[in-house]
């Protein structure tokens, strides 16, 4: 059975890309806030989670806090993509278990690399 | 002048004296004014300074403190007279050598007072006097009526009394010695300076000029107002004056700030599509789509390649933007390896110096700084694709490094077009781009002022050693360690 990732962005064309990235290897569930993401996660309970920053309402990082309290998610892994690296939330980024980060524009290929490693 | 009008002169000085200071006081008024015509004589041939001393002296023996010197110099002539504070509390021209009520002054024109500062009286409560007295035209008071006005010589000339003219300059002015004293100030300038300062009860006008001499190169907030403040340095006849200008750039500051906001809000705009456009088309050249040819493949590493440069370009007018709102950003420091830092930007610019047959040589003597990784990174990304693009086929790059006295010193050569002395200066400027070039190769002329602002930033400076035809050098001077100055301090 394919495992299960959760896209978040409230950009449909990135959503798109990251569907289409992932689509041969992952059932691909999307989300477009970081308030849609908690509620589809904790029904879902997906193996990945790939999460924007720059969200509607709740933030992409205040948005995997709340999804860390969930029972099954504690350790889920979970891949960062900001607009621009600029911003260093890397310590942030450990204390939640964020074991991943990606600058837009982002590489597919490594993208689905680091996704097929880490679900291993 | 004739012998003759000055006898004439000289009678119109005594009665009015006698009339204002009686006998005994005018006897020591005309003692003084012969001595003065005496000195005036050697204007031309004794440095003014000197000649205002010896007034000076002579005045303070005579007549006691609070006495100034007033020269006006134009190209036709200079005056040169001497003003005593009188017992009512006004100002007398005891020189007798300034024409009544009017000043004849053009613009261009060098107003200097000498006081008796020296003489143990305070210097900012002197020159608080000295301007008020301009201010409050007590000069008005003189009243030698029949004195004539100084020759024309073809130039006009505007008849001013000295606080109207200070009240037609536009421009707030502040003229000084270069050792601090200040000689003249003008209402406008009087009136930023009172902005500066309001919780004094005098204001100490050598500490401001000190103040400003300081910080002359950036603007200044006064009250709801910007300045840029220009300062000269004049010689009169073998004096050093320095000259502070205030110069109103709120309006441009404003422009300048909507320009900046305008270009990074719609740099950011520009940068959201661009990035999905780019890893969609990095999307199709992985094949998960569909098979593509080799033409439609090459087709699509073009658009990725221009879209990655319009995306750099993009976030330096983003990072340019953020260095003009003059948040300065707080450093990471960390220490660095050179070898690793420099053999991470030779495998990114690898591709782009093989087009060009382009070879790179790393010889680093100092191997190890404590610096902001980001910071010097875009540094040397910027250098470094300068020295590529502005390279000659088959050119060589060379790094070197060496440390000299706590200071690492970073060479960076190439056998590119050089760069010609004229141009040196602006190169570093916002914006600016070689004229000869800007057209043949692409560029949008922030990489060198980015080089400067994140040197500044990390307390290193840049130079530049070039030769038209055979390449260029820029040498980079880093402090080995730095420390970040507490704000706390103060």
């Amino acid at each position: 059975m394919k495992k299960k990732i959760l896209i978040v962005d409230d950009n449909m064309n990135i959503r798109v890309i990251l569907a289409l990235t992932f689509s041969e290897d992952f059932e691909i569930h999307e989300a477009r806030t970081g308030l849609e993401a908690v509620e589809m996660a904790r029904g879902l309970i997906p193996d990945l989670i790939v999460m924007d920053v720059m969200l509607p309402g709740l933030d992409g990082y205040s948005a995997v806090a709340r999804i860390r309290c969930i029972e099954g998610l504690k350790n889920v892994p979970v891949f960062i993509i900001t607009a621009d690296g600029s911003k260093d939330l890397k310590a942030f980024s450990h204390m939640l278990g964020i074991i991943m980060h990606f600058t837009k524009p982002f590489d597919p290929e490594r993208l689905l690399s680091e996704a097929l490693r880490a679900v291993a | 002048m004739h012998s003759e009008d000055r006898g004439n002169l000289n009678n119109a000085i005594i009665s009015t004296a006698i009339a204002e200071l009686g006998v005994r006081e005018a006897e020591k008024n005309l003692a003084f004014i012969a001595y003065f015509n005496l000195a005036r004589s050697l204007l031309n041939t004794t440095r003014i300074t000197d000649l205002a001393e010896k007034c000076i002296c002579y005045m303070n023996e005579v007549l006691g403190d609070k006495s100034f010197v007033l020269y006006i110099k134009n190209n036709d002539a200079a005056t040169f007279s001497v003003y005593r504070e009188m017992k009512n509390g006004s100002i007398t021209n005891i020189s007798g050598f300034l024409p009544d009520r009017v000043l004849t002054i053009k613009s261009g024109d060098i107003i200097w007072a000498y006081t008796t500062s020296e003489s143990g009286v305070p210097e900012s409560a002197v020159f608080e006097y000295f301007i008020s007295f301009v201010l409050e035209k007590k000069l008005c008071e003189f009243k030698n009526s029949d004195y004539p006005e100084p020759e024309k010589s073809g130039s006009r000339t505007m008849h001013l009394t000295l606080s109207e003219f200070i009240g037609k300059t536009s421009l707030p002015m502040i003229l000084g010695t270069s050792s601090g004293i200040v000689v003249f100030v003008n209402a406008h300038a009087l009136k930023i300076l009172g902005n500066l300062q309001p919780e004094r009860e005098r204001v100490c006008f050598s500490e401001i000029l000190s103040m400003l001499a300081e910080n002359k190169n950036g603007p200044v907030n006064y009250g709801d107002k910007i300045y840029r403040i220009k300062s000269e340095r004049i010689d009169l006849n073998g004096v050093e004056m320095i000259s502070v200008v205030f110069e109103d750039i709120t309006e441009y500051k404003r422009l300048d700030d909507i320009k900046t906001t305008f270009i990074s809000g719609i740099s950011h705009e520009i940068r959201t599509p661009l990035t999905s456009l780019i890893s969609g088309m990095k999307l199709l050249l992985m094949g998960r789509l569909g098979y593509l040819t080799d033409i439609q493949k090459h087709f699509i590493r073009n658009a990725v390649k221009d879209a990655g440069y319009l995306l750099e370009l993009l976030d330096n007018l983003i990072y340019v933007g953020r260095a003009a709102s003059e948040k300065k950003p707080t450093l990471k420091l960390r220490k660095i390896r050179l070898g690793e830092f420099f053999g991470d930007l030779e495998n990114m610019y690898l591709p782009s110096m093989k087009e060009k047959y382009i070879e790179m040589r790393i010889n680093l003597d100092a191997d190890s700084i404590v610096t902001d990784e980001m910071l010097l990174r875009q540094v040397f990304s910027n250098l470094i694709s300068n020295a590529i693009k502005y390279n000659t086929d088959c050119g060589k790059i060379e790094i070197s490094s060496r440390l000299v006295n706590d200071t690492v010193i970073i060479e960076i050569a190439d056998t590119g077009c050089g760069i010609a002395p004229e141009e040196k200066e602006k190169i570093f400027a916002k914006f600016s781009r070689l004229d000869n070039l800007a057209h043949s190769i692409a560029g949008a002329g922030m990489g060198l002022y980015i080089v400067k602002y994140n040197l500044q930033l990390l307390g290193g400076k840049v130079e530049l050693e070039s030769k038209v035809g055979e390449g260029s050098v820029f040498r980079i001077t880093l402090p080995e360690e730095i420390y970040e100055k507490k704000d706390t301090d103060c």
